[in-house]
């Protein structure tokens, strides 16, 4: 099942199995769906190589037909501690 | 004078006038609801009452509540089919009169305390924010709605600035630097390192909305004071010194933070596309949250036309506008700003009293403060009816002299939303912008020279006119 998706400006923004900190949208059904996680992962353009499925968006919002797959290592909290 | 307290008042309104549909049947906030409200725009269709919304027992949705000039004469306390010129009219007149103070009540009386959600209950998807368009960055949770501020110095604004959900307690949007909250954020907090309090109003009732969209140099509270002919009820925040419409919906508090920016859109734009870049935008971080019970959510469509945004800001822009050139004694007749055109296109009526007016209509309005929000100004005379695009259109075509007629104006304020715009000038909001002078040169002599208006009001005697108006229907045709 699809977990993420990404928006990007261009494919190479996702290399392949490297270490990346991105912004993705949490798709899990329900009220929470499509709330912001900022991420340290692993991306592959192989669906099956990582144990997330990630839909990928460019800038104007059009999906990109084929899914990649992702390895979340990291949840990252990019609000100052002083706001939490 | 007659309005509407709060969208509940408006909504039976509509109803009772058959400009509401009640959709029982559960809808999807994730599109559905969405692509209801954008059909509903493109048909100019009556507005959906959403009432059973998946996953938010409880909430209603609210949509397109003024995509139309009927909505926009009621909420002005005229009959439905009052001529757009009549409509401006009233508008003018409401809102050249003494600037209404408003009115602090008590929290007991206020509606949108019926619920207050503080700390750990704070989430803002327990509110069914929709995803309006495929493709959105995110939930846009504020379409129809205005945030609060308070500036130092000037004072409060209500502005229109749109909100995507980035998760719990986290909203973003854009805040256009010479917006008044931009001036306030960049001039004063930013600098001192310091986060501003907002409050967020969804669901306000439709004076109030139209009060926080319109480019008037009056504050907003008083702004609205003055269209409905008393003062706005407003009651204090939680957890700030801010005051909000005690009548709307839903009230979101918190503070824009000062030093971090996240990502918003891409978001489906009043321009009818989506075109400003996905970027790092303002935060808001949310402290608090109060509704009243059975809370309606607004949403409005951007798209292409004609939604809410493109109707009213097409309509307050053109009059606002009108209010500036008259200031300043210049010869008009009118102003139409076309929301077909996504309020891009001014239409300026004169007097051809004198050799540059369009000149000098173009440079006022171009260099006010409206100047961002538009980039083609067209000037007519007289002779044309403003509201009538055919007639503009024959004057543009037959009387805009392709080179002495079109002056561009190379540098200009814009915004990142123009489509035509290329990604450099819509990083910098650069804004080019053109004027079509439509106006014979009165430096042509006016009998051999200047061509003349061939109609059936121009060219005929008064007498041959009235027979021919009096036989009309004797000659076999049907007085329309
Ligand atoms: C639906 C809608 C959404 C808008 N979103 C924004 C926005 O995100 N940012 C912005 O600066 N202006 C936005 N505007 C325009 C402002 O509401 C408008 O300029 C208003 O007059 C506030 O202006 P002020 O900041 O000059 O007071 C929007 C208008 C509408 C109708």
């Amino acid at each position: 099942m699809i977990k993420y998706d990404i928006f990007v400006e261009s494919l190479q923004e996702l290399p392949e199995g490297e270490e990346i900190t991105v912004p993705v949208r949490d798709l899990t059904p329900g009220i929470h769906k499509y709330s912001y996680k900022y991420v340290r992962a692993l991306v592959s353009a192989d669906a099956d190589r990582y144990p997330e499925g990630l839909l990928i968006r460019f800038g104007r919002g059009q999906e990109y037909g084929k899914p990649y797959s992702m390895k979340v290592l990291e949840f990252v909290e990019r609000i100052p501690a002083k706001y939490l | 004078m007659k309005y509407f307290k709060d969208n509940r008042e408006y909504i039976a309104a509509l109803e009772a006038a058959g400009d509401l549909v009640r959709i029982r049947q559960e809808v999807d906030w994730d599109m559905e609801a969405g692509a209801i409200v954008r059909k509903v725009c493109e048909e100019k269709a009556p507005s959906p009452l959403m009432e059973n919304i998946k996953d938010y027992p409880g909430h209603s949705y609210f949509g397109a509540p003024l995509a139309t000039y009927q909505r926009l004469a009621m909420v002005l306390g005229l009959d439905r089919d009052t001529p757009v010129p009549k409509i401006a009219e009233e508008y003018l007149r409401r809102t050249s009169s003494a600037p209404v103070k408003p009115r602090v009540i008590d929290k007991s009386q206020a509606p949108c305390k019926e619920n207050i959600l503080l700390g750990e209950d704070v989430d803002l998807f327990k509110l069914p924010a929709p995803m309006v368009h495929d493709g959105d960055g995110g939930r846009y949770l504020c379409t129809w709605h205005f945030v609060v501020s308070d500036d130092p110095d000037v004072g409060v604004n209500w502005g229109m600035y749109r909100q995507m959900v980035y998760d719990s307690k986290t909203m973003t949007g854009p805040v256009f630097p010479f917006s008044d909250m931009g001036k306030t954020l960049y001039g004063k907090y930013i600098p001192k390192g310091l986060p501003m309090p907002f409050a967020t109003v969804i669901g306000p009732d439709p004076l109030s909305a139209i009060a926080s969209c319109a480019p008037s140099p009056i504050p907003e509270t008083e702004f609205a004071g003055q269209l409905m002919g008393e003062p706005v009820e407003l009651v204090k925040c939680e957890t700030c010194d801010l005051y909000v419409p005690a009548h709307a919906e839903i009230i979101i508090e918190g503070e824009v933070l000062p030093d971090v920016k996240l990502e918003e859109c891409p978001f489906g734009e009043y321009t009818g596309y989506r075109t400003s870049p996905r970027d790092l935008r303002t935060v808001y971080r949310v402290k608090c949250i109060t509704y009243r019970n059975n809370p309606i959510t607004t949403i409005s469509n951007m798209g292409v036309p004609t939604d809410e945004g493109q109707l009213l800001r097409s309509f307050s822009l053109g009059l606002e506008l009108e209010k500036l050139l008259r200031s300043q004694g210049i010869p008009i007749t009118g102003v139409y700003m076309v929301p077909e055109s996504t309020h891009h296109v001014m239409v300026v009526g004169v007097k051809n009293a004198y050799t540059g007016i369009a000149q000098q209509v173009a440079s006022l309005a171009f260099g006010s403060k409206l100047g961002p929000w538009f980039h083609m100004v067209v000037v007519v005379d007289d002779s044309v009816n403003i509201y009538n695009y055919a007639e503009v259109l024959h004057a543009v075509t037959t009387r805009c002299h392709p080179v002495k007629g079109i002056t561009v104006y190379e540098q200009g304020v814009g915004t990142p939303l123009y489509p035509f715009l290329s990604a450099e000038e819509r990083k910098w909001s650069k804004g080019p912008k053109v004027l079509f002078d439509c106006l014979f040169p009165l430096d042509w002599d006016s009998n051999s020279e200047t061509p003349r208006l061939v109609s059936f009001k121009t060219v005929y005697p008064r007498e041959i006119q009235e027979k021919v108006l009096g036989n009309w229907e004797a000659y076999g045709y049907k007085n329309r």
